[in-house]
Formats: C-alpha cells, structure tokens, sequence
C-alpha cells in the first residue's frame, strides 16, 4: 500500500525531528516553539483544576490546555506528538480524499499527500510545538466528510475548527454553495420518460445543456453506486472529457457559477437558496462554535 | 479599513463564484486572503522600509 509506506516515512521523519529537538533544546536557540510552553503552563493550571487563562499570554482555546494536560503527568513532548499525529492524519486524509475523487492511489500519495507529509517545513511546525496542525487536520476533515456527504459530522467539525482560530469561517461559503439541490445526487426528481433530456441519454448526441447533464449523469451513477457517484470533480472532469467540440469552456464555467440556473439566466430568486442542508449546516456548525466559546467564558 | 475590504471581500467573491467545487475555492480564497494580509506592525512605521 503506497498510502502506509509513505505515512511511515512521515512518522520516521518526525520522529527523527521530535529526537533532534530535544538536544537542541538544551542550547541557548530552542528548538520547541514559545508556544508551546504556554500551552504546557496552562496545561498545568487546567491539571490543578484552575482556568487556563490564569497563564497570562495565553490567547488559544481552552480546549487545548485540556488536550495537552497529559504534558504535565505523563511526559513534556506529548503535545509535540500529538500533533506530529494530527499531521499524518491531515496527510492521509489529503490522499484518502483525492482516491474518492478518482485519482490513482499511487499518484495521489506520492505526487499530492507527499507535500504535507514528505515535507520538512510542516513537519518542523509540528514537532515545533505548534498547536496549527490541528486546525489543519480538522478543515481538511470538514471538507473530506463532505465528499462522503456526512454532513452532520461536518458540519461539527467545522464548528471546531472555527472555535480553534477563526479564518476558517471563510471556507463557509464554499461549502454552503456546494450544498445545494445537486449535492445528494438527486435533481428536480425522475426524469419523465420521452421529455428531450431523457432522449438525449439515449442517443449520441451532443448533450442539451451542462447542468442537466450533470443530474443525468448523477442519476445513471446512482443505480451503479460506485464510489464516484457523488463527486462534483468528477462530473466536472466526465463533462470536459465528453465535450461535444462545438461546445465552449464558457458553458463551463456557468455551471459551476452558483448565481446562475439551469439555462444561463441570472438568478435572483434568492430565497431558493435556502435549503435544509445549508440551514442544518449553519446551526450544528454554528452551534457548537458558540457552545464551545461560551465554554472560554465560563472557565 | 478599504484593505480588510479587499481583502474578506475577495475572498468572499472568490467562495460564491468557485463555490462548486469547495476544495479549490478554499485554495483560491487561502491564496487571495493571505496574499492581500495587511501588514500592520508598529517595527514597519518605526524603521520605515528600505533603510
């Protein structure tokens, strides 16, 4: 498996890291991040059972100094590992993500995934100290259990990662757009046999319009279910690959353009974008990152 | 304030238009945010630039 042997050359090279770091620390030029000492000291306030904000430069979420507290009783690198972890997981999930998008296995690792685990300047973040592998892992996540269309479980994740800095609030509106009548696969509903875009699977032709394509196209991948049947990339790519000659790119880009409908006309309809899916999203997401901040509040 | 306008702004713009296919609209917006970052720290003004 090209995905194991590459995240074990990641681990390796972490740990060679991790070991390095620790005689650097004892020269006057540290290896470990300041950070990471305060994340420690605050661990060590929440390990007395006191607030973490009782550290004075310490600016981060408190639950961090919860996941860190093994830092204190166990013994200092913990942190440094963990996050070594959360790394090869952002990495793996990076592959992982790219083979559901239809990419060979041997391509996604080595040419893709490669650059967050094979890479000497993310792996020094997290051996550092700093705590930025996490957030990565977790927005890498929101995106990857959307493409499995779990979107309950993304929409928690996101929350988290929002809670744990805040610019990833910007990667809402992608995912809000993505989230729409064509996300679960399933158009306006069956196709009635006879109606122009149902001949049109039929025959050879060049297709009607993209759109409808792409909901046909859905709908023959449904009654396959194959693991593809749900990713926009792909249908995207099919759709490129299949051009008729005649067609142009700029037919292209309108449909991937969201302010556009199915012939090209501008929509301004806008209460059509609101459905159960974006409104689900925004509360669990957003619930949780006020119940999660409301938790600094109360510490 | 106009540069933290261009700069959530673009990203905004840069979610909706290429908002079909999330992973590459979260580069396009990671790219333009960070690129239109405002530097603002006090070092800047205080050595002035190119001294």
């Amino acid at each position: 498996m090209p995905l194991t042997r590459c995240i074990a050359l990641a681990a390796l090279l972490r740990a060679i890291l991790l070991i390095y770091g620790v005689f650097q620390d004892r020269t006057p030029l540290k290896y470990t991040d300041i950070d990471y000492f305060v994340f420690t000291d605050a661990a060590r306030y929440v390990a007395d059972g006191d607030s973490p904000f009782r550290r004075e430069t310490y600016r981060y979420t408190p639950l961090l100094a919860w996941i860190l507290t093994p830092n204190i009783w166990l013994f200092h690198s913990w942190g440094k590992i963990l996050f070594a972890g959360f790394d090869l997981a952002a990495g793996w999930l990076v592959a992982k993500l790219l083979e559901k998008r239809g990419m060979d296995s041997g391509r996604a690792t080595w040419r893709y995934a490669s650059l967050i685990l094979l890479n000497p300047f993310i792996a020094t973040i997290s051996t550092r100290g700093s705590a930025e592998a996490v957030v990565n892992f977790l927005v890498i996540a929101t995106f990857y259990l959307l493409l499995e269309r779990r979107t309950e479980l993304a929409a928690v994740f996101f929350g988290i990662a929002v809670h744990f800095k805040i610019y990833p609030i910007l990667y809402a509106l992608p995912i809000l757009v993505v989230l729409d009548e064509d996300y679960v696969g399933v158009g306006k509903g069956p196709e009635v046999a006879g109606s122009a875009s149902v001949e049109a699977t039929k025959s050879t032709e060049p297709e009607p319009s993209p759109k409808v394509k792409q909901r046909q196209r859905s709908k023959k991948v449904t009654t396959d279910t194959s693991a593809a049947e749900d990713s926009d990339a792909i249908e995207l790519a099919a759709k490129r690959n299949s051009k008729a000659p005649g067609s142009n790119d700029k037919e292209m880009i309108m449909a991937t353009d969201a302010s556009r409908s199915l012939d090209g006309s501008r929509n301004w309809n806008f209460l059509r974008l609101v459905n159960k899916q974006r409104v689900m999203f925004g509360i669990v997401s957003a619930g949780i990152f006020f119940a999660l901040n409301g938790l600094m509040y109360w510490m | 304030m106009l540069p933290f306008v261009t700069q959530l702004g673009l990203a905004a713009v840069l979610g909706f238009k290429f908002g079909k296919d999330p992973g590459y609209a979260a580069f396009l917006q990671t790219v333009a945010f960070v690129a239109f970052n405002k530097v603002s720290t006090s070092q800047v003004s205080k050595k002035g630039v190119g001294r």
